[in-house]
């Protein structure tokens, strides 16, 4: 009885080893046979595996065949006159091959046949890279548990590999697509996107708000760089063929220092290349006006500026703010400077400007003794704040505004230009009507009302390294009120929790992120990761056989996982993005935008002063120029000695 | 100073393109200096100050000329212009006989279409279009069409296209090599074709000067 | 003549008007000095004043031009933003500000003076105006300081001065001796033209863009221009010219 069941194994394993021997001899046959076509099949797969191509490339690389096969059924039906039978023509081709290679002639056999054997190859070849990859995410392929995520890897390698290689190319990735869309970079992979091979940003999507979150170093502000280029080079296309506002562009660099006149350098030579005529920079070249806006408003920025406290300090707060409104609210008008409203700030000023008015006057006299404080904290947030807000300037005199913020040394005067500058952006996003810019006789900038031109501007407000001002700049106020002013809000932040000071903003900005997310590496991706949403994954479990060797049977079961794998987010590379839009992620190799030649000297980050004053009096500074030719003739002839 | 002029119509002067008007080259290796010194050269020529009173009207000219030409990008938008063969939106201003009409100008804020898909980074702005198309359009278009060519394969990677081409050669002159004059040869150099146009666009640089 | 503002005559006759080559240059001229009145005007056209008067008529009957009486002193013309475009230059379109008016004529005068003399004439020399600077530098750069004029003298003059660019500056009131003394100094230092990126303004190693300043002062204002002067050093103060202002220079004031 054990020598039959014996028996009955043994048989039993022959069995299977013939039926195995003869599946293979059959698609060893089967693969000779078809050699031409199996040979392409080969040689498409190794290379899609190799690139980490989607094997839907594959697909679109046989479609892309179809001329040449068109042109040689029609070679062929115009050569034996025989339109019907046009469609035997392969097979008669592949029988010519074989009677070829039996005569000697391979290669003719094998150029004979190729027109459609190539198409044919490449069909295969996608059948067979789908197949595995698709073995691969369910985690039924490879001969050990572990060889879905080797292969995961690899690929990974592969397709960054080949993104790279993309963006290599000085032709394959535009700044802005055939419809106007922002191209940001070579996609190594998507999940829950279609994969293309740019990652393209509608323009719209770009008018709403965005958020970009990175640390130091993972190439973030070259990513903003391509965006707002992006942004400026496709919002003047629109411009120019009638369907948009007059862009402008408004960045706070909230981080300040040298690299911040370094960056704001290389904004003005990419922006300018993009179409952005002036790029001032604030407040080293321009000054704006905070002082143009409205009365009311103008009360409300000047009380926000300066930090006020609870409990016995918000009743000094309330004094503040009627001292405040009544300086701005005189009869004669609003302050035009910092100079005006401080010297408002006095007792006797004020009660004679609202001589007329026995509330006002009331109300001066009442607050006579802190007035004098009053007037103390305002003249020390101007001095702080310094002239950048005292105009002359409004957002109309550029394209294109880089604001640098202090806010690594000065967070408070920071925090306080921010909420000035949002606040005149505000206003000026807002504004019944705008008008053309132009320049005074007087030198001054002044807008020309004469102009019956409407022009709406197309606003986008990029606030950078946003967690040096976040604890008091409540940009997702703005956020909420800007979609109805025509202003788009881009974010960015070292991490999540620089985003804003309570996880409540943060979820609040984050949830008005309707154009998208951009997450760069960063060690706590979670929150964002979770914010992507989930997708339905199929998780196979296998049977172990024997020590190493896994069975073919086991269980599969579907189950959620996030979108966005924070493990990948982790280990991006510098340049590398995850760009998550609505419940789905494209991993994006960021194109760098190229600039002209740097207007900086070197590393210098401020304007280069003239040389000092020589010790001695009468030598000449190193470099200057000597005494110049005797001009005195024409002179006294002119204007006399 | 003379400033080339296109055909003459009826007594109407158009004016050359904004480098033969300041007497440059039209090339993108033209830098801000060239620029400055030739204005600073037909300024002095032309300057209404001078005592027998200059010309005006070519003064006018080559002081727009100049404005459009001082930076990188307006030449760039000047070169652009001569390749695509920029279209006169404005007819010619119509001054009595005997009198030199004055230099035209396209109307402020004219929006322009642009039409195609943008290079890497396209051209913007209404800017006015202050230069008239300088010759018969077929003439400019197809020299300009072949200039930018070159030149996009100049600024790309002209190894890797060149390497390209040669592979398309190849399979042509080795399909007619080995099966003659058989439908595969049409078809393979058809596909091959195909490969190079789907191919070499990535190899070509953007249209504009770089930047 | 009408308020500045107020609506010209159509333009349906201008068909009819001719303009010359003087005309033409009048109006160059005009467009870069902002505005002229009429008796300068007069000058730059080498003609009567009332064949000036006749040529703004031409003018503004185009619509290329406005005149007014805007304060003491004759009438003043300006060009339109019609009659800029036609002149090609790229100028925001503003008539003359009352504040300026009696700077805006001592500048003119200025240029009159040296267009007239025959070195200026004979070296070729040309004016570039406080507009044309100001229209290159564009929408921002308001802390720049600008001259009111440059003077440039081709390499090819016969003059010991051949190559250099002047700053004129023309003063009327006596600023703060501080302000001028900065004035100075920066154009006396700046290396970049207007309109250069702003890091290209100061190069150390570069030349100077201005090879001297030329400052035309009133009686008022000279004092303190040479103590400004006096205060910046031989080095730099050798490259300040100090004059009056030419005769025509002030504008004429009511009894």
């Amino acid at each position: 009885m054990i020598g039959s069941y014996l028996t009955w194994l043994a048989l039993r394993a022959a069995g299977r080893a013939l039926r195995t021997a003869a599946k293979v001899t059959a698609a060893a046959a089967a693969a000779v046979a078809a050699a031409p076509a199996t040979i392409v099949a080969v040689y498409a797969y190794v290379l899609a595996w190799l690139l980490g191509w989607p094997p839907r490339r594959l697909r679109r690389a046989a479609a892309w065949c179809l001329p040449m096969v068109a042109v040689f059924l029609a070679a062929q039906a115009l050569r034996t006159r025989r339109w019907g039978d046009t469609w035997r023509e392969p097979f008669g081709s592949w029988r010519q091959m074989w009677r070829l290679a039996a005569s000697g002639s391979i290669g003719a056999g094998l150029a004979g046949v190729a027109p459609v054997a190539i198409p044919a190859g490449l069909l295969i070849g996608w059948l067979a890279w789908s197949y595995r990859v698709f073995a691969m995410e369910t985690g039924t392929g490879g001969l050990t548990a572990s060889s879905p995520i080797t292969f995961d890897l690899r690929q990974w390698r592969h397709q960054v590999r080949t993104a790279r290689a993309r963006i290599a190319a000085p032709g394959a990735v535009p700044l802005l697509g055939r419809r106007g869309d922002i191209v940001a970079g070579a996609v190594i992979r998507a999940v829950q996107h279609p994969m293309r091979d740019v990652a393209r940003v509608p323009y719209q999507r770009l008018r709403s708000h965005q958020v970009v979150i990175g640390t130091t170093g993972t190439g973030k502000t070259t990513l903003l760089l391509r965006l707002w280029a992006g942004f400026v080079a496709a919002a003047w296309q629109r411009f120019a063929a009638g369907s948009g506002g007059r862009p402008l562009l408004v960045v706070l660099d909230c981080k300040g220092g040298a690299d911040s006149r370094r960056v704001a350098d290389r904004v003005r030579r990419v922006l300018r290349a993009a179409g952005a005529q002036a790029t001032a920079i604030w407040p080293d070249e321009a000054s704006l006006s905070l002082w143009q806006l409205p009365p009311d408003q103008l009360t409300t920025t000047l009380l926000a500026l300066i930090e006020q406290g609870t409990g016995a300090a918000a009743y000094y707060a309330d004094i503040m703010e009627a001292v405040v409104s009544l300086a701005v609210l005189a009869p004669c008008g609003p302050p035009a400077d910092s100079a005006a409203f401080l010297s408002r700030l006095d007792g006797g000023w004020l009660a004679t400007a609202h001589a007329a008015d026995p509330v006002a006057l009331e109300a001066v006299r009442s607050s006579a003794r802190q007035i004098a404080d009053v007037a103390l904290r305002y003249r020390a947030l101007f001095r702080r704040l310094g002239t950048g807000l005292d105009g002359p300037g409004s957002f109309d005199d550029a394209d294109v505004w880089y604001c640098i913020l202090e806010g690594t040394a000065e967070t408070a005067v920071a925090e306080a230009q921010a909420m000035a500058l949002v606040e005149l952006l505000a206003w000026h996003a807002a504004r019944p009507g705008g008008h053309a810019r132009g320049h005074g006789t007087d030198g001054t900038v002044r807008q020309d009302t004469t102009s019956t031109v409407r022009q709406d501007a197309e606003i986008l407000l990029a606030v950078d390294e946003f967690s040096a001002v976040s604890r008091r700049v409540s940009i997702w106020k703005l956020y909420e009120r800007a979609r109805s002013l025509g202003l788009a809000v881009q974010v960015s932040a070292q991490s999540w929790q620089g985003l804003a000071p309570t996880e409540d903003d943060r979820y609040r900005i984050a949830g008005t992120a309707d154009g998208g997310f951009w997450l760069l590496r960063t060690p706590y991706p979670e929150p964002v990761c979770d914010l992507a949403g989930s997708r339905r994954m199929v998780d196979t479990t296998r049977r172990l056989l024997g020590w190493w060797l896994w069975r073919s049977d086991g269980y599969s079961r579907a189950h959620y996982t996030r979108v966005v794998d924070a493990d990948i987010v982790r280990s991006l590379d510098v340049g590398q993005a995850a760009y998550i839009y609505r419940g789905g992620v494209s991993y994006v190799q960021v194109k760098r935008v190229v600039a002209g030649p740097p207007a900086l000297p070197g590393p210098a980050h401020v304007l280069p002063r003239p040389p000092a004053a020589p010790a001695q009096p009468g030598a000449p500074p190193p470099g200057a120029p000597g005494p110049p030719p005797d001009a005195g003739p024409l002179l006294d002839e002119v204007f006399g000695p | 100073m003379t400033a080339p002029q296109s055909a003459d119509h009826g007594g109407h002067r158009r004016p050359g393109s904004p480098f033969s008007v300041l007497g440059l080259p039209a090339s993108a290796e033209v830098t801000d200096e060239d620029v400055r010194a030739a204005w600073r050269r037909t300024a002095a020529a032309t300057h209404p100050d001078r005592r027998d009173g200059g010309d005006p009207l070519r003064f006018a000219e080559a002081s727009a000329a100049y404005t459009a030409l001082r930076t990188r990008f307006g030449r760039g938008e000047a070169l652009a212009e001569l390749a695509h063969g920029g279209r006169d939106s404005h007819p010619a201003v119509v001054s009595p006989p005997g009198e030199a009409p004055l230099a035209r100008q396209a109307a402020p804020g004219a929006p322009l279409a642009r039409a195609g898909a943008p290079a890497d980074l396209p051209r913007p702005g209404p800017w006015p279009r202050l230069w008239p198309r300088p010759g018969p359009p077929y003439q400019v278009a197809w020299a300009g069409l072949l200039a930018g060519a070159l030149t996009r394969v100049r600024r790309g990677r002209p190894a890797v296209l060149t390497v390209r081409v040669l592979i398309v050669a190849a399979v042509g002159l080795g399909s007619a090599a080995l099966v003659g004059s058989a439908p595969a040869t049409p078809a393979l150099i058809t596909g091959a074709l195909t490969w190079l146009l789907l191919t070499a666009r990535h190899d070509l640089g953007p249209r504009d000067p770089p930047y | 003549m009408s308020a500045p503002g107020a609506r010209r005559p159509p333009a349906a006759a201008a068909s009819t008007t001719t303009l010359t080559r003087r005309d033409i240059a009048g109006l160059v001229f005009t467009a870069e000095m902002y505005g002229v009145q009429l008796d300068q005007l007069a000058t730059v056209l080498s003609v009567s004043e009332q064949s000036a008067r006749a040529a703004a008529a031409r003018w503004r009957a185009r619509g290329y031009a406005d005149t007014a009486r805007l304060g003491p002193g004759g009438p003043w013309c300006w060009l339109t933003r019609a009659g800029l475009t036609a002149c090609g230059l790229h100028y925001t379109f503003a008539p003359p500000a009352l504040s300026r008016l009696a700077h805006l004529r001592a500048v003119v005068a200025i240029r009159l003076a040296l267009q007239a003399s025959d070195t200026y004439l004979t070296a070729a020399a040309h004016w570039r105006s406080e507009r044309e600077l100001r229209a290159r530098i564009g929408k921002v750069g308001a802390r720049e300081h600008i001259p009111d004029g440059e003077v440039a003298w081709p390499d090819t003059a016969n003059v010991p001065y051949a190559g250099e660019c002047w700053a004129i500056e023309a003063e009327l009131t006596a600023k703060t001796a501080s302000r001028t003394v900065s004035i100075m100094r920066e154009l006396l230092t700046r290396t970049g033209d207007y309109g250069c990126p702003a890091a290209e303004r100061l190069r150390p190693s570069a030349p100077p863009l201005h090879a001297r300043a030329l400052y035309l002062c009133s009686s008022a204002a000279r004092p303190t221009v040479l103590r400004a002067r006096d205060a910046l050093g031989p080095a730099l103060g050798a490259r300040i010219e100090v004059r009056g202002l030419p005769p025509g220079a002030h504008l004429e004031m009511p009894p």
